[in-house]
């Protein structure tokens, strides 16, 4: 070896060793457990988070499914009458403040609605009126009777009943049957 | 159905404490290398430790998007030392810490310690003096005795990109030290 090369490689090798022992810190011994504490009072990170909501989400969704499953079969028979019920009140139901007027400008088709079932809906039983009565009532509390009538003044003659003539029954004798009357 | 939806949580939750563990052995493991990544910067063991605690913490709350675990370290120091630059290049009161005495650890008598000392806070100023990516690997390689291929790995570089920086970063330092 070259007495300059010998002289480089020992100069590198002292650098290096100067420079290990400058970068030969130890941090405190409470180092490790200060990060731990931060780590633990810091919000959960990402990764975590993620695994809680899918596991929370998972728990959510069998519960909703359990409990639509285990519905009794009666509540949905609600379900299924009650849209029916307010879908025809709506249909048949004539307004008589506002005249129904077709919109004819329109040519969109008209919207599909989605019945809705309130909570309501499964707590009382709907009313169904005949939409001719109700008519009937509104008209009759609009217009009240121009004048009254006396019912005093009325006189009713009894009419005489019809006349009515009892046949009688046809009878028969149960022995009659012992002795072969009716063969 | 409730026992399917026990076990998916059962699961998510081992995976989870799988997770944590992995990290606290990392973090036992690193934590020495992670200090001191900063510390050749910041040249204080105060914010050091602050650094890195904020490289850990970031390290942590994005471990799982760490594909290859084998590469924590490597994360870990990149994190750590661009906190510290970050750091350094924000903190005002630098001057006042360079006029400051340098820690040292070897001070046998009061005479070599000043001569220690010396020497120390001379070297730390060529260091400083280095262009980073020539800084890095010197630090890297002073670091608990990386050895060239350990470096490469922890700077995802090749071998010979290295042991070229290294003996450039070395020639730079001699040159400083005259």
């Amino acid at each position: 070896m070259k007495p300059d090369r010998a002289n480089a490689t020992t100069s590198d090798t002292s650098l290096d060793r100067e420079i290990e022992a400058i970068l030969s810190v130890e941090p405190s011994p409470e180092f490790v457990s200060r990060v731990r504490t931060r780590l633990g009072n810091a919000p959960a990170p990402g990764w975590m988070m993620g695994w809680t909501s899918l596991a929370a989400g998972t728990v959510v969704v069998a519960v909703v499914v359990a409990v639509v499953i285990s519905r009794p079969n009666d509540v949905i028979q609600q379900e299924a009458l009650g849209p029916v019920a307010t879908r025809s009140m709506r249909i048949d139901t004539p307004s008589d403040d506002v005249p129904a007027s077709p919109n004819l400008n329109s040519l969109k088709p008209p919207k599909r609605r989605k019945p809705r079932v309130s909570k309501a809906a499964f707590r009382e039983p709907q009313m169904m009126i005949n939409p001719k009565e109700a008519a009937a009532i509104r008209h009759f509390l609009a217009n009240p009777q121009p004048e009254r009538v006396e019912l005093s003044m009325v006189t009713i003659e009894p009419q005489p009943l019809p006349e009515y003539t009892f046949t009688p029954l046809p009878t028969f004798d149960p022995t009659a049957v012992l002795q072969g009357e009716f063969k | 159905m409730h026992e399917y939806t026990e076990r998916i949580a059962v699961t998510a939750f081992s995976m989870e404490q799988d997770l944590q563990r992995e990290f606290e052995t990392r973090l036992t493991e690193s934590s020495t290398l992670a200090f001191r990544v900063a510390y050749s910067v910041l040249r204080n063991s105060e914010n050091a430790e602050d650094v890195a605690q904020e490289a850990f913490a970031k390290a942590y709350s994005s471990f799982r998007r760490l594909r290859d675990r084998d590469r924590f370290r490597a994360w870990l120091v990149r994190i750590t030392w661009r906190l510290a630059i970050n750091r350094l290049r924000s903190d005002r009161r630098r001057s006042l810490r360079e006029a400051l005495p340098v820690e040292s650890s070897v001070t046998p008598t009061p005479v070599q310690s000043i001569i220690a000392q010396e020497r120390a806070a001379q070297l730390w100023r060529a260091i400083d003096a280095l262009p980073d990516k020539l800084r890095l690997v010197v630090v890297l390689a002073g670091i608990e005795e990386h050895d060239i291929r350990e470096v490469a790995a922890l700077l995802r570089l090749p071998q010979g990109t290295v042991k070229s920086r290294l003996f450039l970063a070395r020639q730079r330092l001699k040159e400083l030290m005259q």
